[in-house]
Order: structure tokens, then C-alpha cells, then sequence
């Protein structure tokens, strides 16, 4: 990994709750290098989300985030007002799952692009509008100036998130958070989607944050990518270490319930025993072991540290898949 | 014997400015006894409102829908002929599906014919139903906020399955599902089928889990199926490029990183379908004759079917335009 643009450490994220709170991310490393894209997988529930929206401050209320994001020298968690503006959307973009609710509907494209544009760069109104039609050019909008002056509604949820894309690099981000940015679609444009978030990221640089359910999509553009469960990180590395070599039984598993275009039809699905655990009601010790087909008597007394082997790493002492 | 024949089916709607268009154009699609039927394609493409109008929730404008060889009435504010029950639907979102105020077990018992037979025929029905759906039988006095969504849609089947079906048309089962849990709730479909020599008809974006769940697959694209054959034998070889063109977009979970395949352009208005082949300006094979003529659906060897003019052997073949200049969206 070259320089990492940013650096989590021991991210926690605790949760407004009955009595109380309740902890849905539990001291989670990762980093993201320049131009990489880091895939950020798992089911849901498992705290990927609540884990990037703490980065820009967008956490619900009342919850809160401790640990360190190392973001161009600064520490994300501790920034407030308009430092945390000028982070948000300028260093840091965001594009959510549906842009038909991320859009906002009565406002033409070009004044939801051109404001942030005036915001981050503090550009005139013209500049602004020349900008606007870049971008849309930039994320394959077909008619860049007609689009401008177009409402959400009139375009397809492919174009859509497209738009989304545009809107979330108006002030230039170095880094794109992009969740679940295709699950919304068709296959045919989810395809388009994961192909230009890769030509972005060769185009400009940009690097990406890919929090996404579907394995199919962390494979075809991650470069390295993190398996959320139960709020913490169970195996972290390369892409095809990940999907072709795992190590972490959960992750082995996550694969294995998935179908497979090269298995025969009849070739039945393995789905991982039970559900995953509410946040309020986590197992102790591993998390994942009243689920896992390889759990040993100790699985249940010790939370299991990630431990690095080589390039990867992962939180399973028993490691099954030794090679 | 065909259990649901869908025979050459419309289904027009009116936009607010009056303008109609068709969501489903003229679609032919039967069901065989104890088989599942994948029914794949793009959002827009009136897969949905095929399914509607095949268990009767909305009205067809125009063909036939028999159901065990009678004919499929529009639901009204009367009760449902008896024999129709026998024909269910279960929908995409099992959390808007289930009334939240109900308990389950009052939920699934709704539709169970009692015909006299009393209370504990009924609870005792309710347990077996919850027990082939894999929930355990105290389930009956919880609430559906108490499940997961993988549950919840067995709870959704459960229901369907109370009135003792022959068929179940089911409208994306698996979409709102993580992997997990969707392949819990596809290998149950595929058991339950298999046990109950149940038809279901799968209506699903998702053609990986189609390919694993289905024995006959049908493509439509833009209100019209333009190609269907046995699921093996489709994915191994698709003979209308749309097919293709969505088989390759599946991105593959292998680690390898490969991208997945792009087809170029949209799906069109439907109240504006292209002239010829509605597929033709999104088509990399795209002829001339596509432009004009609008191919049929024909047998392209056996039990299979395909609406392409690569197909047939006058047009298809040497008229092959290459690739690269017949990409004129891209």
C-alpha cells in the first residue's frame, strides 16, 4: 500500500438505545491508499455503514464515535462546524444508495451541482455552470447542458445515480464514499456504474469507499477490501486473497451461500446457519461462532484479534483454511 | 398439463396526461405442473405487471390468463371463486407485505379453509405450516417486527402456502434479502416445489439466483419475452443478444477482477417502443432488417424460443454486421 490517504483506528460508534447504548461498531483499522478503492463488505446490520458515516460526521443523533480517522493530517472524529464542512464535500464526498431520495426533487440538476461547486471553490456563478457541465460530462451523462436544466425525475435511476456521482465530486474530493451505490439498479446499469467509479479512480485518482452486500460487485473494481461482522472487522486484504483464498470462516462462508454462474443449476446454496445477532444481543467471544461449522470450545471465551499474515489479516485462531 | 397459460397477454396503462403505453405487449408463457419458471428482466420492462395480471391483480387489456383451464378474473370486492385460490402471490417486501399488528399465526391461518373442521384443526394446520417453511412453531404467537427479513418472507410463504396451492407467482422474493437468508429462502422454494409438486413462477432481476433456482427461464425485454428455454441450456448459450447481454453484466464474486459487461443505452418508453425489434438500438448485432421488422418468437431448437432475426436462417448469419461500427450508442 502506497501513502494512505486515511488511517481509522480503533473506530468505535455507540448508539442511542433503551437504557442506554449499544455498540454498533467495536474498534475497527482499515486505510485507503490514494486511487484505491476499498471494498467494505458484510450483512447488513453488521455496522458498515454507521463505520463510514462517523468519518463526515452524518451519524444519527445521539450516537457517538471514538477512536482516530487520519485524514490529510487531520483527525476526522475530533473536527466540528465548518472544518467538518469544508471536510464534507470537499475532501470527502458521498453518494448514498437511492438517488431517487438523495436528489432532491424540485430542484433542477444544475442548482444541486452548481451549489456545492460555489461552496467549495468559491467560483462565480458562470464558472459554476461551466464546472456543473464538466462533471455531468465527466460521469457519462449523455447532454451535459440539458441535463442542467432537467429534474431528477425525468432520468433514469442509472442516470440518477450518475448525477449523485457528479454532485458528490463537485468540490473535488480525494476520497468518494459510495454506499450501496448500485443496489438499486438492473445488473446492465449496475455495470455501468462500477465502470465509471474505476475510470474515476484512474481518470483522477479518487479514492473509493465501497460499502456493498454483493461480492460480485467488491470483485470487480476493489482493490483491497474489509468483511464486517457484528460490528467489527473478521478479514481484511487484497481482493482475490479475499474472495479466492479466505482465511475467516465467515467470510469462507459469505461466499459459499452466494450462486455461482459456473456451478450446475443443482449445485445446492450453503446459507450460514441462523441470522446474525442483533447489537444489542452479540455473542460473546467471537462473534460469529453460534453460526460457525469450525467453532472450537475457546471460540466462545476470547473476542479473536486480527492478526496479520503477510498481507492480509484476520480474527480466527482456529484458522481452518491454513494452506 | 399446463397449469397457467398466458396467452398473448396486454396490459395497458394511462399515464396522467392520458397518453397509454403497454407495459406487457402481447406476451404467450405457460407453467407446467410442479415446475418453476424464472421470468428475468430490466426494471421497466413489465415483468411485474405480468405478474399482477396473472394471479388477477390488475386487469389484462387484452389476451387470456387460465389458471388450471379457467379463466383468471380480475380481483373485485367479492370474495375469490374458491378454485382461484389456489393461486397465490407472494410480494418483494416482506415488511410492508405482513401487517405488523397481527400475530403471525392469525396471519397464516387467514387462509386456511377451515370448512367447519374447527379450532384446533386450524392450529394445528398453522403449526404444520410454519414447521415446512423452517420456522419454529411459537412463531405463531409473535410478531412479524420480532423476525428478520430472511424470516419474514417465510412467514410470507407460509401464508401463500395456507390455502394449499398449485401455484405460487412470486414478484422479486429474494430482492430486499441478504445473501444468507436469500439463499435460505431459495433453497426452501426449491424444496417446497419439489415436496408439494408446487409451480412457481420466480420473477426476478437477479440472474444468478434465477440460474440456480429455475428449470425454465423467459427473458422480456420492453413488454415482450424475446427468449426462453430450459436454464442450462440458456446460460450456456444464449441465442438473442439481450440474454447475453444480461448474463454478462452479472458481476462474478471470484476475486478476479474482471468488470462486468456493459450494454450502452436505456430501456425505452414503453409508449414509444422502437420500431422493428425493440431491442435493435441498444443491439451490437443490429441489422438492417431490425430496423423495420419486428421479429417473432420461434423454436430455436428443442424447447427453446427466440425473437431474433440472427435466428432465421434467411436474415441471420453473413448479415452479421461487425461489432465495433454497430455500437452506435456508445
Amino acid at each position: 500500500m502506497s501513502t494512505p490517504l486515511l488511517e481509522v483506528e480503533d473506530l468505535r460508534v455507540r448508539v442511542p438505545a433503551r437504557g442506554g447504548s449499544i455498540t454498533v461498531v467495536d474498534g475497527v483499522d482499515y486505510g485507503v491508499a490514494e486511487s484505491e478503492i476499498f471494498g467494505v463488505a458484510g450483512e447488513s446490520g453488521s455496522g458498515k455503514t454507521m463505520s463510514v458515516l462517523a468519518l463526515i460526521g452524518l451519524l444519527p443523533s445521539g450516537a457517538t464515535a471514538s477512536g482516530q480517522a487520519r485524514f490529510r493530517g487531520l483527525d476526522l472524529l475530533a473536527l466540528s462546524g465548518k472544518a467538518l464542512r469544508n471536510v464534507r464535500g470537499g475532501g470527502i464526498g458521498m453518494v448514498f444508495q437511492d438517488p431517487m431520495t438523495s436528489l432532491h426533487p424540485m430542484l433542477s440538476i444544475g442548482q444541486q451541482i452548481e451549489e456545492p461547486i460555489r461552496q467549495h471553490l468559491g467560483v462565480g456563478r458562470a464558472a459554476g455552470r461551466k464546472r456543473a457541465a464538466e462533471l455531468l460530462a465527466a460521469v457519462r451523462l449523455p447532454d451535459p447542458e440539458r441535463a442542467l436544466r432537467a429534474f431528477p425525475h425525468q432520468f433514469s435511476g442509472g442516470m440518477r445515480q450518475r448525477v449523485a456521482i457528479a454532485i458528490a465530486l463537485a468540490g473535488e474530493p480525494e476520497l468518494l464514499i459510495a454506499d450501496e451505490p448500485t443496489t438499486a439498479l438492473d445488473v446492465t446499469v449496475q455495470a455501468g456504474i462500477i465502470r465509471l467509479l474505476d475510470s474515476l479512480r484512474r481518470e483522477r485518482g479518487l479514492s473509493v469507499i465501497l460499502i456493498t452486500h454483493d461480492l460480485g460487485v467488491m470483485s470487480s473494481i476493489a482493490d483491497r477490501a474489509a468483511v464486517f461482522y457484528a460490528g467489527r472487522v473478521v478479514e481484511t486484504g487484497a481482493r482475490d486473497d479475499l474472495l479466492q483464498r479466505p482465511r475467516h470462516p465467515y467470510t469462507r462462508a459469505l461466499l459459499d451461500a452466494l450462486p455461482h454462474p459456473e456451478l450446475p443449476a443443482d449445485h445446492p446454496l450453503v446459507p450460514i446457519a441462523g441470522a446474525p445477532p442483533a447489537p444489542t444481543a452479540i455473542p460473546a467471544g467471537c462473534a460469529f461462532h453460534p453460526r460457525c461449522a469450525y467453532r472450537v470450545d475457546s471460540c466462545a471465551a476470547a473476542v479473536p484479534e486480527l492478526v496479520p499474515d503477510g498481507s492480509r489479516a484476520f480474527a480466527c485462531p482456529v484458522d481452518p483454511f491454513r494452506p | 398439463m399446463s397449469i397457467l397459460e398466458i396467452d398473448d397477454l396486454e396490459v395497458t396503462y394511462e399515464r396522467r396526461d392520458r397518453s397509454r403505453f403497454r407495459a406487457v405487449a402481447g406476451t404467450s408463457l405457460t407453467v407446467g405442473r410442479g415446475q418453476i419458471v424464472g421470468l428475468v428482466g430490466e426494471s421497466g420492462c413489465g415483468k411485474s405487471s405480468l405478474a399482477r395480471a396473472a394471479v388477477g391483480l390488475v386487469a389484462p387489456t387484452g389476451g387470456t390468463v387460465r389458471f388450471e383451464g379457467r379463466p383468471v378474473v380480475p380481483l373485485t370486492r367479492r370474495a375469490r371463486p374458491a378454485e382461484l385460490t389456489r393461486l397465490q402471490l407472494v410480494f418483494q417486501n416482506p415488511y410492508s407485505s405482513l401487517n405488523p399488528r397481527r400475530r403471525v399465526g392469525e396471519q397464516v391461518g387467514d387462509g386456511i379453509a377451515t370448512g367447519g373442521a374447527g379450532r384446533s384443526a386450524r392450529t394445528a394446520r398453522v403449526a404444520e405450516l410454519l414447521e415446512l417453511v423452517g420456522l419454529p412453531s411459537n412463531a405463531r404467537s409473535r410478531y412479524p417486527h420480532e423476525f428478520s427479513g430472511g424470516q419474514r418472507q417465510r412467514i410470507a410463504i407460509a401464508r401463500a402456502l395456507a390455502t394449499d396451492p398449485s401455484l405460487i407467482v412470486l414478484d422479486e422474493p429474494l430482492a430486499s434479502l441478504d445473501a444468507s437468508a436469500q439463499a435460505q429462502v431459495a433453497n426452501l422454494l426449491l424444496d417446497l416445489s419439489r415436496q408439494l409438486s408446487l409451480s412457481l413462477l420466480l420473477i426476478s432481476h437477479d440472474l444468478a439466483i434465477v440460474h440456480h433456482v429455475a428449470d425454465v427461464v423467459s427473458v422480456m425485454y420492453l413488454g415482450k419475452i424475446v427468449e426462453s428455454g430450459p436454464t442450462g441450456l440458456l446460460w450456456a448459450g444464449a441465442q438473442h443478444p439481450y440474454t447475453e447481454a444480461l448474463i454478462g453484466a452479472v458481476p462474478h464474486p471470484d476475486g478476479s477482477g474482471t468488470m462486468p459487461a456493459v450494454l450502452p443505452g436505456e430501456v425505452p418508453d414503453p409508449a414509444l417502443p422502437p420500431l422493428g425489434c425493440r431491442f435493435h438500438p441498444r443491439c451490437p448485432h443490429v441489422m438492417e432488417v431490425c430496423r423495420s421488422r419486428e421479429p417473432v418468437l420461434e423454436p430455436v431448437g428443442e424447447d427453446r424460443l427466440a425473437a431474433c432475426w440472427l435466428r432465421v436462417p434467411e436474415t441471420g448469419g453473413d448479415a452479421l454486421v461487425p461489432p465495433a461500427s454497430a455500437h452506435p450508442l456508445k
